[in-house]
């Protein structure tokens, strides 16, 4: 118990929730002010998740580097709990408030991004450092808003984040990503970052 | 600010990460958005629109990342003892960091530009808008490397980059409903930077300089209260406030019951001079084909088109000779291919293959209805063998899926009778029926 106490201390959880809360609360904030207006919904749908998710990616940081990796216990176990727990929180909030939209079966989408977006933020944490690993999912969620740019009819399939939630295909990608990230940084964790910019 | 600090800071800095990445998605972006790189036009619209919108928010980020640094190595004491000015290092790291974002937007404006430079026949840069950009790049630093300062936490960055995003795209995609289910953009939509705009650009630049000038100055007063701080701070909003009073002020309204233009005060905007349509270029033989002159580097192409096409009725009475700029368009946009960016684009002479086979009295609202002039089209266009012109008989499409010109099964069946003769005998065939092909008079059963 006390182990699991100071990993999620270690993790900055508090912070990480406090974050995840204040999302969702503009999340709540923003729909309930633009009053169901289908067009900005829809950039809530891809936005909220996109800063829960990074928000998540960049708890995965550890403070103690190598030592924690020579003399820690349960570490894959902990690091699972630890994440999972938060996309539960911060999916499972950001649902809550996402019943009822205009946007049809808003909160399946809010839930979908957030599981996908928190993903890719693992696989980047797991490459650049927990730090900065919210540069992937920003630069995809770009790719993707902008992937009907020139006037195409359908949307490409890797761009899942911007698909009704109704897209069969785009939960795969989801949790396919979720999964990998959650993978590598269960059993490898995020990358220490021992270069100057840290 | 020490030139040899900054360049140690920009040295070991997290924007020296971040400029490939904003690179290679600027690029894709353009590739998104279609560039042509012979056109200005389209080099002075989506300059802006390819850098900012993933850009700006980056450098926010990267800048709120590096506002943090000191705090996460544990050295902001050491360094309080030293003898630089804080608030001076501050803004030599906060410059270093924006000078990442400056470069990158430097080296893809330079690319777009110079190649435009290259291949343009016409009209030339506008430059406001690469001002209106590079504002942007430096107000999202300053703020960002604020709010980082303000909240030295590593949750601060993330949700900085993605604020500053979020912004972004509230205000780029904001729209009013103008009734019967449409929306359009009004003058909230131009506060975003990477909405071009020709007139209101000079008032984007000056908002975004605003708010560069008022969030150094908040990053300065946080250090340290004083005159010259609130002064700056004081300046740079009321140029921010400026801008966007000016922007509401110089957008444009429509009225479509006079049908006049009105300014946010009320006054009819004059059109600053009447619109002189520029000299057409003419090329090819047979067939002439002319085009405005920013079209010319796609005219070549344009003449081989028209020339293939026209080729079976060359020496009939009454073939077109001339294509004007009525009859071609310019197709352009949405390349295939990454290492294509820029270079796709064609000119279309669809409409003087319609011209071939119909003249204006026999077309319906401007298109041919006729099954005998569009069996003989197909044929035409069939023969040219050109690239990106195929189409398709649908043999059972259903009553209510129809419309006038579209391929059917008996037109298709005519278009291959014509197809299968042998050239003397299509000749023959067009010499005897081709005037009045052309009027409308032929059904396809008329067809050989």
């Amino acid at each position: 118990m006390r182990l699991g106490y100071l990993f999620l201390r270690s993790r900055m959880t508090g912070p990480s929730l406090a974050c995840l809360l204040g999302v969702t609360a503009v999340t709540w904030q923003w729909a309930w002010w633009v009053k169901q207006d289908p067009g900005i919904l829809f950039l809530i749908v891809v936005m909220t998740p996109l800063a829960a998710a990074t928000v998540i990616g960049v708890s995965c940081r550890s403070p103690f580097g190598e030592a924690e990796r020579t003399a820690g216990r349960w570490l894959p176990a902990l690091r699972l709990g630890h994440l999972a727990g938060l996309l539960l929180l911060g999916g499972g909030a950001l649902a809550v408030v996402g019943r009822g939209w205009a946007e049809p079966d808003g909160d399946l989408a809010l839930v979908r991004n957030v599981a996908g977006l928190a993903g890719l933020a693992f696989l980047a944490a797991r490459v650049v450092g927990g730090g900065l690993s919210w540069i992937a999912p920003l630069g995809y969620v770009v790719l993707a808003f902008f992937a009907g740019g020139a006037g195409e009819n359908e949307l490409p399939r890797w761009a899942w984040v911007v698909q009704p939630a109704a897209h069969e295909p785009s939960r795969y990608w989801a949790a396919e990503l979720l999964a990998a990230g959650l993978l590598a940084i269960a059993f490898a964790g995020a990358r220490e970052s021992p270069d100057a910019v840290e | 600010m020490s030139v040899r600090l900054l360049t140690i800071e920009a040295r070991r800095n997290v924007g020296l990460w971040f400029f490939p990445v904003i690179l290679l998605i600027s690029w894709w972006l353009l590739s998104a958005w279609g560039w042509i790189a012979f056109l200005w036009e389209s080099t002075n619209q989506q300059l802006q629109a390819s850098v900012v919108p993933f850009g700006a928010p980056a450098i926010a980020g990267a800048a709120a990342w590096m506002a943090g640094r000191d705090r996460r190595r544990g050295i902001q004491d050491l360094l309080a003892t030293t003898p630089r000015h804080d608030t001076e290092r501050l803004l030599t790291l906060w410059a270093s960091t924006a000078l990442w974002g400056v470069l990158a937007y430097a080296a893809f404006a330079a690319y777009m530009m110079g190649r435009t430079a290259l291949s343009a026949t016409w009209a030339g840069p506008e430059l406001w808008p690469v001002v209106v950009a590079l504002a942007a790049i430096l107000a999202h630093a300053a703020w960002g490397f604020f709010f980082g300062s303000l909240v030295p936490s590593r949750f601060t960055v993330p949700v900085v980059a993605i604020a500053a995003m979020m912004l972004l795209q509230f205000l780029s995609g904001y729209m009013v409903a103008t009734g019967g289910g449409g929306y359009s953009p009004t003058w909230v939509t131009y506060l975003a930077p990477d909405k071009p705009a020709y007139d209101l650009a000079p008032w984007q630049a000056l908002i975004y300089m605003g708010l560069t000038g008022a969030g150094l100055a908040a990053l300065a007063l946080r250090r340290r209260w004083g005159t010259p701080g609130f002064a700056v701070l004081a300046g740079s909003s009321v140029l921010a406030v400026a801008g966007v009073i000016m922007v509401w002020g110089e957008w444009p309204r429509y009225d479509p019951a006079k049908p006049l233009a009105y300014n946010g005060w009320g006054q009819v905007i004059e059109q600053d001079s009447v619109y002189v349509e520029p000299e057409p270029v003419c090329e090819g033989s047979p067939v002439t084909v002319c085009v405005y002159p920013q079209y010319q580097p796609v005219l070549d192409e344009g003449v081989a088109s028209a020339n293939r096409l026209a080729a079976p009725l060359l020496g009939l009475p009454g073939m077109p000779l001339r294509a004007g700029p009525e009859d071609t368009t310019f197709t352009g946009g949405g390349s295939t291919s990454m290492l294509r960016v820029g270079d796709d684009g064609h000119l279309d002479v669809s409409r003087f293959v319609d011209k071939l086979v119909a003249d204006s009295g026999s077309l319906r609202e401007g298109a041919i209805v006729n099954e005998a002039q569009l069996a003989v089209r197909q044929w035409l266009v069939g023969k040219a063998r050109l690239p990106n012109w195929a189409f398709e008989c649908y043999e059972d499409v259903p009553e209510q899926q129809q419309y006038p010109g579209q391929p059917t099964a008996g037109m298709c069946q005519a278009t291959a009778r014509l197809a299968r003769l042998s050239p003397p005998e299509q000749r023959a065939w067009l010499e005897t029926h081709y005037r009045d092909l052309r009027a409308g008079k032929l059904s396809v059963r008329d067809l050989p």
